[in-house]
């Protein structure tokens, strides 16, 4: 059997592990990072460059230069998050045939899935240097509020990069199995995860190798990001005092003030004050103008405590979800760069009354997670075994447009439930049942998964004829649905194929676009 | 009946064996009664001691159900020790198969060594799978009062044995399908347990039906695979009790105690969501409540407003509409406040959004919406409330102001890009 490996696919960064001789390892790309930013861009002279050399010229090329694409995969054009994200970046997004986002480089459009693709492939390339063989198996990680058809797009994307896509799993989940790699204690441990663009918070129970998912809840505008423009947002109009120029309108001086509000964010995560430089930023009438200001750690801590008690509130939801308070917590573990805050650590500790954990890598623990989780699956020593959650509660609609929830959102996999449902007419011969997923109780807030028909219902008063649905997700989250009529034993099933934006013949036609080697990339 | 057999050894305890038939044979009412009995933990001179059979009807009994397969006499060896090893603090609740009965028989035909799991898994599986309706604790193998530790600790080391991903794409036949059936089991089992109100109504159900309590164990052939489930049971418990609250919400309808039918019809409704009798009245009552609640609110917000408590105000405007969305004073209210105190844009957004939306052509209305869109940095919608807003009201300096400013930062390419 061939290598599989664990990949973080991030907003900001990706990351990628395998285990070998039962330890894992985080593999450094070519540059020596373990990480490689989730970055993809076309040169002017229609070069393809991904990660840190993508990074590195995403000053001079802004507008062919994709980050945080993982806001986009498998969301709807017109979704508010789409629309709120294409209108603070610098690349073009426009609405595809199936009216999904895609984007507009240069003179080619791209989807989403293909772009993760080109990170996907570039991870699995740095793996195959490392091992020298050929890698063609991986578990990849996405955020635990993740819809169907986000995680289809992601598979989608494995599909297109070449990879068999064992296991999609949680991150936070991801972060615990690492986390209770080589532990027997029975604990209960919280997962706080602010990453580049979103927030997870989990809750698991672990012990004896076994980790169970209680609760998971997050924020999906909610990041590291966040803090930046923060930080951004506040030189900018220090600038503006102080030399009457506004920078916003700059693309070059913005991407410049935003790498430097990202360093100085990290710089004061060790130290209490921080100096930016940024000479020749702007230039007027009296000559060229340079910003140079001290920052300090209070004033970053002013400029983003309401983006930490955020998270908390999420915290205290998720907390209520798995019915455990704080001081139930007995491990709390941080996870994202985000994290190294300080102010946000000692929120964190008095929230759940304790320290936080030190003892992970923030930045390469999910990834780790993944690459124990593939090994889980493919070793024949099983000594680490994960009982996953279905992330989103599964029903029908039912009769005046509501929702009627079969499984509930945090069920353990694999599952089956099943409930009786009834007539609303007399003499009614069939029903259509409608496939949901989502938390709404109104069935049109929901996404639609799939719908079938049962006919030949036998002839009774409505609210007599009993119908059976039953609910049926397999360890590997594939839900089928069934609808019985217990009087004549009629039964009808479908199997619900998550909806993707991408069709079969699309994806093929990207692969047949991009052979192999035309993506593969040179750092 | 046979020759007797001599001597017979009364301190054996009898044992309802895993996969018989039970469709197959006819018994005797005498011969049911006593395999009701049978548990696993009784021996076979307390089984002639209970009261209702005579000894040597219980002796005949025990006899016939033993040549028939479905009761084990056999005095379990010394060297193998009770099959369940979940739960190791108390004494374990017997499997209904363990080594050497029915299903091991090396000519079970449901083995099958050419599977890619070992025939003693194959096995452990299918003697798991014939003792699926057995109450939750003993699926568990833990005492009937185990607590949430213990439960764990049970759950935990079944489902490593059990978990469909033990054998991640292997070739398993029909062992595919058992696997899945007996975690889900499992897993229904530990929820249902851990949850301290769903074990209530379990203990309470348990005892509206003495026949199928815990300690019985279950004369039922393999077509009726859940009969007297648990849940079936939790479901109709569950009906009465949503009729119930269903018929104090009216009362209370009647005298129109708005609150209080809303919370109970509430209850109806979350006990039973299918029943469609609940909708219109719940519908009704909430609607009155939700406009009690508003009013009471928002002269609570309007009082502390006065006052100058800015965050209390708030939050009392939130709650508000939270009853009552589309009032419009409260919207804008509240969008100035969520913008002006709270610093947040995205709910001060959807006030206002929502009070332009109610009354359209209000020109503070569109004022607020578009200051909250500049702060947010969205020049281009703040642009558009903004050029309306001046539009109805020409006279309102400031908003003037403002749509000059936006109208600049408009033109220019969106904050936070590169």
């Amino acid at each position: 059997m061939g290598h599989v490996i664990g990949i973080d696919l991030g907003t900001t960064n990706s990351c990628v592990a395998i285990v070998e001789n039962g330890q894992p390892t985080v593999i450094p790309n070519a540059g020596g990072y373990k990480t490689t930013p989730s970055m993809f861009a076309v040169s002017d002279d229609g070069k393809r460059l991904v990660g840190h050399l993508a990074k590195r010229q995403a000053i001079t090329n802004c507008t062919s230069t994709v980050y945080g694409v993982k806001r986009l995969i498998g969301r709807r054009f017109d979704s508010e998050e789409v629309q709120k994200t294409a209108e603070l970046v610098p690349y073009e997004v426009i609405r595809g045939s199936n009216d999904d986002a895609r984007l507009q480089l240069a003179d080619k459009t791209f989807t989403c899935p293909e772009i993760a693709a080109i990170i996907l492939r570039e991870m699995k390339r740095v793996a195959q240097e490392y091992v020298g063989e050929p890698v063609d198996e991986a578990v990849v990680t996405v955020p635990a509020y993740f819809n169907d058809t986000q995680r289809q797009c992601t598979k989608d994307a494995g599909k297109i990069a070449g990879l068999e896509i064992l296991r999609i799993i949680n991150e936070p989940t991801a972060a615990a199995l690492a986390y209770g790699f080589g532990r027997s204690e029975e604990e209960t441990i919280a997962i706080y995860d602010l990453g580049g663009g979103t927030f997870d918070i989990s809750i698991l129970s672990m012990g004896d190798g076994v980790v169970e998912v209680l609760s998971t809840n997050g924020n999906t505008f909610l990041g590291g990001e966040d803090f930046d423009r923060r930080v951004v947002d506040h030189l900018n109009a220090w600038f503006l005092d102080n030399e009457a120029i506004d920078l916003r309108g700059d693309a070059m001086a913005m991407q410049r003030l935003k790498d430097a509000a990202e360093k100085a964010k990290c710089d004061l995560s060790s130290r209490d004050v921080t100096e930016i430089n940024l000479p020749f930023i702007a230039t007027d009438e009296r000559g060229p103008r340079h910003l140079n200001v001290e920052m300090t750690r209070d004033t970053l801590e002013s400029l983003s405590h309401d983006l930490v008690s955020q998270s908390l509130k999420t915290c205290e939801a998720c907390m209520r979800d798995a019915k455990v308070t704080p001081d139930q917590v007995d491990r709390v573990i941080l996870v994202g760069g985000q994290t190294r805050m300080p102010f946000l650590q000692t929120a964190v500790a008095e929230f759940f009354g304790k320290r936080p954990h030190k003892g992970v890598n923030p930045d390469e623990v999910v990834a780790v997670g993944a690459a124990l989780q593939a090994q889980a699956l493919t070793a024949d020593q099983k000594d680490l075994l994960l009982l996953d959650v279905t992330p989103l509660s599964l029903g029908i609609a039912t009769f005046g447009g509501r929702f009627a929830k079969l499984i509930e959102r945090n069920t353990t996999v694999p599952v089956r439930r099943s409930h009786i449902f009834t007539t609303t007419r007399d003499d009614q011969r069939d029903v259509k049942v409608r496939v949901l997923q989502g938390e709404s109780d109104v069935a049109a807030e929901n996404d639609l998964l799939g719908e079938f028909v049962l006919s030949g219902i036998k002839p009774a008063p409505k609210g007599d004829p009993e119908i059976e649905v039953a609910f049926d997700i397999d360890a590997n989250g594939i839900v089928n649905v069934s609808a019985r009529d217990n009087a004549t034993g009629l039964e009808q099933s479908i199997t619900v194929n998550a909806a993707s934006t991408l069709s079969d013949e699309e994806i093929q036609r990207i692969i047949e676009e991009n052979p192999p080697d035309a993506i593969a990339l040179k750092v | 009946m046979g020759p007797r057999r001599e001597p017979e050894d009364y301190s054996v305890v009898p044992q309802a064996s895993a996969d018989c038939d039970l469709e197959r044979v006819t018994l005797t009412p005498a011969e049911a009664f006593l395999l009701s009995r049978v548990d696993g933990r009784t021996s076979w001179s307390l089984l002639r001691e209970l009261g209702g059979m005579a000894a040597e009807e219980v002796d005949a009994c025990l006899r016939r159900l033993a040549e028939e397969g479905i009761v084990i006499l056999e005095t379990p060896k010394a060297e193998e020790p009770p099959p369940r090893a979940a739960a190791t603090a108390h004494e374990p609740a017997p499997r209904p198969a363990g080594p050497g009965r029915l299903s091991q028989r090396p000519d079970d035909p449901r083995l099958d060594p050419s599977l890619d799991i070992p025939v003693a898994a194959q096995r452990e599986v299918l003697a798991f799978e014939a003792g699926l309706d057995r109450p939750y604790h003993e699926i568990l193998g833990v005492a009937p009062d185990a607590g949430l530790p213990e439960l764990r600790r049970a759950y935990f080391s079944l489902s490593k044995e059990f978990h469909p991903d033990r054998y991640f794409r292997r070739e398993l036949g029909p062992f595919a399908e058992r696997i899945q059936r007996v975690f889900r089991r499992i897993a229904e089992a530990f929820e249902l347990l851990s949850d301290p109100s769903a074990r209530k109504e379990m203990e309470r159900s348990a005892e509206a039906a003495p026949a199928a309590g815990p300690a019985a164990p279950r004369l039922r052939g393999r077509s009726t695979p859940h009969a007297f489930s648990l849940l079936a049971r939790i479901g109709r418990e569950r009906r009465r009790k949503a009729r119930q609250y269903f018929e104090l919400g009216q009362t209370s309808i009647a005298e129109e105690r708005w609150v209080e039918a809303a919370q109970q019809l509430r209850l109806a409704v979350a006990c039973d969501p299918a029943n469609p009798d609940f909708k219109e009245p719940f519908a009704e009552a909430t609607e009155h409540a939700n406009r009690l609640l508003s009013d009471r609110y928002i002269k609570e917000a309007d009082a502390s407003y006065e006052l100058g408590e800015y965050a209390a105000a708030y939050k009392r405007y939130v709650d508000a509409l939270h009853r009552r969305p589309f009032q419009v004073e409260a919207n804008h209210r509240a969008a100035r406040l969520a913008w002006r105190i709270e610093g947040d844009l995205k709910a001060a957004k959807e006030y206002a959004a929502r009070a332009c939306e109610v009354e359209p052509d209000v020109a503070i209305h569109r004022k607020t919406l578009g200051q909250v869109y500049a702060a947010a940095g969205l020049y281009k919608n703040a642009q558009r409330e903004l050029e309306q807003a001046v539009k109805l009201d020409p006279r309102d300096e400031e908003a003037k102001l403002e749509l000059k400013t936006t109208r600049r930062m408009a033109r220019r390419t969106p904050l936070g890009g590169c």
